[in-house]
């Protein structure tokens, strides 16, 4: 009895895998000769959609520029892996893209790179791309890019619609002290940039306003998130904004009745008392004129920085309901201001570092990997020698309450 | 010292999360069963906990909701969902006699899974964050004590100034001690964890006694997850947001010795730990450290029960193993 059951289920077995075996090949036909036509974009995403943050905001990009792609006749298919995390796993998930046959493989985490640029080592006919990160433009691979905006200059504007708010409640009596609390991931210069732009901007409205930061060590942990704008408010802060993914500073400072600014993603829905703006990059006109060009035959360059002219920075809608009055208006005098050049972020008149003018050497990363003297002419030249942030400097006015490596 | 008290106030509303985790585990283990998918249990009565109040605002639009019986929901769909999970649990380990450390494992992976589907459905349908509306969101987290008591130095901010789930937290982790030491079926229930051979024999129903134990263990636990959510995650679905929730219950479970009383201090004491780094800077003490706190506090306090051998400081005898009548 046993052994006819054995039989018969090896019997099974045996079929079953004729029939796969079967099916592969009429579908590898198939798509061998769709492959022909089809270009495959590869996408190596940390977390996935449902963060409604980071990689939502990336997807929404992607899928925004492959349809538009796809209208004007082009033939793509979108491969993503999501959920990986920057570790070897980034590595397989860009060697397995590679192998499924994709022309373009994008990573979307800074922590990416060197496990990506290991893989663009290994297939140097598949374009790979690092965004945030700035290694894979000077290594030796002509096949590595790396891509960011100039999001420091969405900061800025977020930082002025803050600095109305903050000088609102200053007006009507409601605060005594205009103190900004910042939620930040790491102390790298990533994070540094944006803080230190959204301060300025602030400054720009409120001279007399000051911050505290926090870092809370990693990109998105809402408790930890949560713990740390408590603490800032605590200390005194009565607007709060972050670089991490959740919505827990919004919910905080809303429970705590103060005010926010969020990135990434439109926070008001969830917070709709506190969140006044949010600022975030527009990766949509990014995505699309790469892939375009690749398709064309045209080369695209090794770095990128997307500006706001690119509508590759941008903030979305502003909560009218608690935004100070003549928000709007200022927003767009400012907007256009930098647009035309006439407001430069990072102006040397507006800052000091330890009490001094800044200079190169105390406000350009180390890490970097392009370095140069982006301070000429009294401005610091952010995002010019690479797209990834640079700006380092510890700027008077903002307190750094730890620090996170 | 200031700093310490704001510390322990903010530690209020994670450690009610740990603190419900662990009361519903310490029922559990009593029993003898070691359910180490509390993870999982946590994660969806988080998700469960929020899209009951959800889907109710919706239905009756918001503004309409009635505060009580928002709660009221929250508590019910978590604690159902967690007694379902507990239900399972007893059925894999208790009826098919599976190990039961594997199937707390599995559990994890499961529950998770399910929670994260879950909000993720419900995200897409909504089309946005998965959320209650403002006026929800603060009948979640009331601070309802009055005023005066909250201005009491020290003692009134850390215990007066907190949301109501860690006052019902309280109130059950008394209620939990009073049952298990004072009423007769907790005496059962303990005898079951210690010695099944021996309650067997004096005619308990071990059986029930198991099913029984986990699946209300499991349900109180699942309370932590909708906790967590509505009250430290301010009432908004953030999918990785309860991830090591759990396993922080598990150790608290041994850090309070299997008492439940035990469980209120040493709850906010892990959440205060927890966010420690934030609050209390020392100079050139590494942020890691501070992070492994707690758990370096766990093993030290497992290390201590174990070699002073206290009778009623150890874990239930039969904590993990599951009974055969047959083997007697």
């Amino acid at each position: 009895m046993k052994k006819t059951l054995t039989i018969l289920l090896v019997v099974c077995l045996v079929l079953t895998t004729l029939f796969v075996g079967c099916k592969k090949s009429d579908s590898a036909t198939k798509s061998a000769t769709e492959a022909k036509a089809a270009t495959k974009i590869g996408f190596v995403v940390i977390n996935d959609e449902s963060d409604q943050g980071y990689t939502w905001n990336f997807m929404n990009g992607m899928t925004a520029a492959v349809d538009k792609l796809k209208a004007e006749g082009y033939n793509l298919e979108l491969l993503v892996k999501r959920n990986t995390t920057e570790s070897s796993i980034a590595k397989d998930n860009n060697v397995e893209l590679a192998e499924e046959g994709c022309a373009i493989i994008f990573n979307n985490s800074y922590g990416f790179e060197p496990y990506m640029l290991e893989a663009a080592a290994e297939y140097p006919n598949v374009k790979f791309v690092g965004m945030t990160n700035c290694g894979g433009q000077v290594d030796e691979n002509p096949n590595t890019y790396n891509a960011f905006a100039s999001i420091y200059e969405g900061r800025y504007l977020a930082g002025v619609v803050a600095g109305m708010k903050l000088n609102q409640l200053l007006a009507e009596g409601k605060i005594k002290a205009p103190v900004v609390g910042y939620v930040g991931a790491y102390s790298f210069a990533e994070v540094i940039s944006g803080m230190s732009g959204y301060f300025l901007g602030i400054r720009s409205v409120c001279p007399q306003a000051t911050m505290k930061v926090y870092f809370v060590g990693t990109w998105g942990d809402a408790t930890l998130e949560e713990a740390a704008a408590k603490a800032l408010i605590d200390a005194g802060c009565v607007m709060i904004s972050q670089h991490s993914d959740t919505t827990s500073p919004a919910l905080a400072a809303q429970k705590a009745g103060v005010f926010h600014t969020g990135y990434n993603t439109d926070m008001t829905t969830a917070a709709p008392d506190a969140s006044i703006i949010s600022c975030r990059i527009n990766w949509e006109p990014y995505f699309y004129t790469f892939i375009k060009n690749y398709i064309d035959g045209k080369e695209n360059p090794a770095d990128y920085t997307g500006t706001i002219a690119d509508g590759a920075v941008a903030l979305t809608s502003l909560n009218e309901k608690i935004a100070a009055p003549g928000t709007s208006a200022k927003l767009a005098e400012v907007e256009a201001d930098i647009k035309s050049g006439k407001i430069k972020v990072f102006d040397l008149d507006n800052f000091t570092i330890g009490g001094k003018v800044g200079t190169n050497d105390v406000m350009y990363d180390g890490f970097a990997a392009v370095k140069g003297n982006a301070t000429y002419d009294g401005v610091f030249h952010e995002s010019e020698f690479q797209s990834a942030p640079y700006f380092v400097g510890q700027i008077d006015g903002i307190e750094w309450l730890n620090a996170a490596y | 010292m200031n700093a310490l008290v704001l510390l322990f106030a903010a530690a209020g509303a994670y450690g009610t999360a740990l603190m419900f985790g662990t009361l519903g585990e310490i029922l559990t283990e009593k029993s003898g069963n070691m359910n180490l998918g509390v993870e999982g249990i946590m994660y969806m009565g988080g998700i469960f906990g929020l899209l009951a109040p959800n889907i109710y605002e919706t239905a009756v639009g918001a503004g309409n909701a009635n505060h009580f019986v928002a709660i009221l929901l929250a508590m019910l769909s978590a604690f159902a969902i967690g007694g379902l999970a507990g239900a399972l649990f007893s059925f894999i380990t208790v009826t098919m006699r599976a190990n039961q450390n594997v199937t707390g494992l599995a559990m994890t992976t499961f529950g998770t899974g399910v929670a994260k589907f879950a909000g993720e459905l419900r995200r897409l349908k909504v089309g946005g964050y998965v959320t209650l509306s403002n006026d929800l969101k603060f009948a979640f987290d009331n601070h309802f004590m009055p005023q005066f008591l909250k201005d009491i130095p020290v003692i009134g901010k850390i215990f007066f100034d907190q949301n109501e789930f860690f006052y019902m937290g309280i109130i059950l982790a008394i209620l939990m001690h009073l049952f298990l030491t004072k009423t007769k079926t907790g005496l059962y229930l303990r005898a079951v964890g210690e010695s099944p051979v021996t309650a067997d024999a004096a005619g308990i129903n071990i059986t029930r006694y198991k099913y029984v134990a986990t699946i209300i263990g499991g349900g109180i636990s699942a309370l932590g997850g909708m906790v967590y959510t509505m009250t430290t995650a301010g009432c908004v679905w953030i999918e990785a947001s309860i991830s090591g929730t759990g396993w922080l219950a598990v150790a608290l479970v041994i850090f309070c010795t299997w008492r439940p009383l035990n469980s209120i201090w040493s709850s906010i004491l892990f959440g205060g730990l927890m966010i420690m780094y934030l609050r209390i800077i020392v100079p050139f003490f590494p942020m890691e450290l501070y992070k492994i706190l707690p758990y370096v506090v766990t093993i030290v306090v497992l290390v201590i029960t174990s070699m002073r051998n206290i009778k009623d400081k150890q874990p239930p005898a039969s904590l993990g193993l599951n009974y055969f009548r047959e083997d007697r």
